[in-house]
């Protein structure tokens, strides 16, 4: 008895020790990136990609006289190769599969940003970003609050809003409350009459996404 | 033992999931709102025997008071999608942008007039309040105002400045006489026909009594008239000076400036017994006393450092301090109902104008900028100033938010507004 109430002990003393050196338990989960919006584009529309690699590589200018570089490697011979048969349903699988992949880089004007896969998340394509832009521009837009309504604090409010493909609101909630509720309330109204939102652009290709809307007050004073 | 077990497992079974739901959101940043005031709709009233026009005379007053406030902004009835009478389609109220819909009847049975009234926020799609007043035809004016004071309750936290009214000094001439009028421009009341100077009116703290200076008998003495109207009484008439000041939050007291003594100075005077408690005892010329909202405090202003300047000692007259050293005049100053400011004027590039500073002379900002602005009086609520302003030669009693936006003119045609003092509630 002894023995196993030690064993016990022991078991929940090293869970214990060992807990700190796990990430701690958040009910808030904190950003893994932060979309950065400097411009949003009047008209959401497909713009080709201005960074300065690209004006680069357009800038070059095709040599009068083709130069080979490298010899044509010599031809293998043929040689029979054998076929192992797929069942048909699996090859459909893989050919659609290509086919997507192939669309989504089609519809990907620029090179996709490395820091942008973060797990579940879609890949932040230049695409994507201008879609955030254009919920933070509908939603800022909508926002009314009169100064002198709110203390001149500085207060945040945390909502977040699942948008469906087609752009409609499918759940919001607040992830954070300011403690005042007027401030609350009028993020969430913002929100509610910014929606619905565009349809999602066609490189993205989830059935939704989630994006927290952090509203602040520093700037009102 | 099991306990411990059952825990352990418990601890184990829901951090797993959290851990794997770390994943990276998106999350965007909005910093300022676009829109400075609440977009609202309201429709006009059911009236199914509507002689007098009371479908549209509701919502039009309605309206008009709370563009007073400056926090809405009513939206035009030509955008209305939704106009039919069933069913509330709450999508075609957010799509032309409101955020709230007020929807109301009127009926009229014999001399019983009564009135619904129902504020809806159509971004949830819920009623937020009704009220239903029952009164006569004289009574349509207040019902409006109630329920506006409704609206700003349930969309602001408070319920505004409808049943307050501002009192000032209207100058003819050489003449003045004491005045009040509601805080939306409409009813202006003359309380006194002395045919002298009369100025400095200030209210009790329950909006019965107005007291004030007078040259009706020759000297500056002080007296009380009842807010309605009707016969004053002297209170003071000591020689020279009898200044009025603010009146304590429990009616007892009024902060007064003598000048008995030869030169100006601060008293309490104890209206039960007469008495007056000297809070200053300089050379210098000491004036236009204010108590802080908690009554421990005292600013005022003197010159004593050469040019008047702002100071403020405890209630009793002791650790007196100046908190004013930006400009060489710098007068008037109030103390705002929640303490964490004082509103005055001040000399700035030849003109008065109207400054808000901390209770330690810290924070300072100007709220007005041209013409002249001078003695500002603070809303029961501390959201508003009123104040004088006059340009081109002309003075206005005039409102404005209390961090300088929506300028609203409440009274303009007398030679000359004075010493605006805005009223408590008068719950009316």
């Amino acid at each position: 008895m002894i023995l196993v109430s030690f064993l016990l002990h022991a078991f929940s003393l090293s869970f214990a020790i060992l807990l700190p050196s796990m990430p701690a338990k958040k009910w808030t989960f904190g950003p893994v990136y932060t979309v950065d919006l400097v411009s949003v584009p009047a008209d959401f529309q497909e713009r080709k990609s201005t960074s300065r690699l690209s004006r680069d590589i357009a800038a070059v200018t095709p040599r009068d006289r083709q130069v080979v570089l490298k010899k044509e490697a010599d031809r293998l011979p043929d040689t029979a190769v054998r076929h192992s048969p797929l069942p048909r349903e699996e090859s459909r699988k893989i050919e659609r599969a290509i086919e997507d992949v192939r669309k989504k880089l089609a519809a990907q004007p620029g090179p996709v940003m490395p820091s942008a896969s973060a797990g579940k998340q879609p890949a932040a394509t230049p695409e994507l970003n201008r879609y955030y832009a254009v919920i933070w521009a509908r939603i800022k837009g909508q926002w009314a609050l009169p100064r002198g309504v709110v203390p001149a604090q500085n207060l945040e409010t945390v909502i977040t809003v699942r948008i469906l493909r087609d752009g409609s609101i499918s759940s919001l909630q607040y992830e954070k409350s300011s403690g005042n509720r007027y401030f609350d309330q009028s993020a969430w109204r913002a929100v509610r009459k910014a929606g619905p939102f565009p349809h999602f652009p066609e490189s993205l290709r989830e059935s939704n996404i989630e994006v927290g809307i952090r509203f602040h007050s520093a700037e009102m004073r | 033992m099991l306990k411990k077990i059952a825990i352990g497992s418990i601890l184990i079974f829901f951090m797993t999931p959290c851990l794997q739901d770390t994943y990276g959101r998106v999350y965007i940043d909005i910093d300022s709102p676009s829109l400075p005031k609440f977009p609202i709709a309201i429709t006009d009233f059911y009236c199914p025997v509507d002689r007098e026009g009371h479908s549209i005379w509701f919502p039009d007053q309605l309206g008009k008071f709370l563009k007073l406030t400056g926090y809405f902004q009513v939206i035009d009835k030509k955008a209305f999608l939704d106009t039919g009478t069933g069913g509330i389609r709450f999508a075609d109220w957010t799509a032309i942008g409101a955020e709230s819909l007020v929807k109301g009847a009127v009926r009229n049975e014999g001399n019983i007039l009564s009135s619904d009234f129902h504020l809806f926020d159509v971004t949830q799609g819920k009623s937020l309040v009704f009220k239903r007043y029952t009164g006569t035809a004289r009574d349509k004016r207040a019902m409006v105002m109630r329920f506006a004071s409704e609206i700003m309750l349930a969309l602001t936290g408070e319920a505004g400045v409808f049943d307050t009214r501002i009192a000032f000094a209207g100058k003819k001439g050489k003449n003045s006489e004491i005045f009040t009028i509601n805080f939306d421009g409409t009813d202006l009341t003359r309380l006194t026909n002395y045919r002298a100077l009369s100025i400095l009116p200030h209210w009790s703290p329950d909006g019965r009594r107005i007291s004030f200076t007078s040259y009706k008998r020759g000297n500056p003495d002080l007296f009380v008239i009842e807010a309605r109207g009707g016969p004053d009484h002297l209170l003071s008439n000591e020689s020279g000076l009898n200044l009025c000041g603010p009146w304590s939050s429990d009616g007892r007291s009024l902060l007064v400036t003598l000048s008995r003594d030869g030169n100006e100075e601060l008293y309490v005077f104890n209206q039960l017994n007469g008495k007056k408690y000297r809070l200053t005892n300089d050379t210098s010329i000491d004036v236009s006393p204010c108590w802080s909202p908690d009554g421990t405090k005292v600013a005022f202003v003197s010159n004593r450092s050469g040019s008047p300047q702002i100071y403020v000692m405890d209630a009793n007259g002791y650790n007196v301090k100046r908190i004013t050293y930006e400009g060489n005049y710098n007068t008037s100053p109030r103390w705002s109902p929640k303490g964490d400011k004082i509103v005055f004027e001040g000399m700035r590039g030849g003109n008065f104008q109207i400054l808000t500073m901390n209770p330690e002379g810290g924070q300072l900002t100007q709220l007005t900028g041209s013409g002249r602005n001078d003695s500002p009086s603070w809303s029961p609520d501390g959201r508003y100033i009123a104040f004088v302003s006059t340009t081109g030669g002309k003075s206005r009693l005039c409102i404005m938010n209390s961090n300088g936006s929506n300028f609203r003119i409440i009274h303009s045609g007398m030679d000359k507004y004075m010493y605006p003092n805005w009223s408590p509630h008068l719950n009316f």
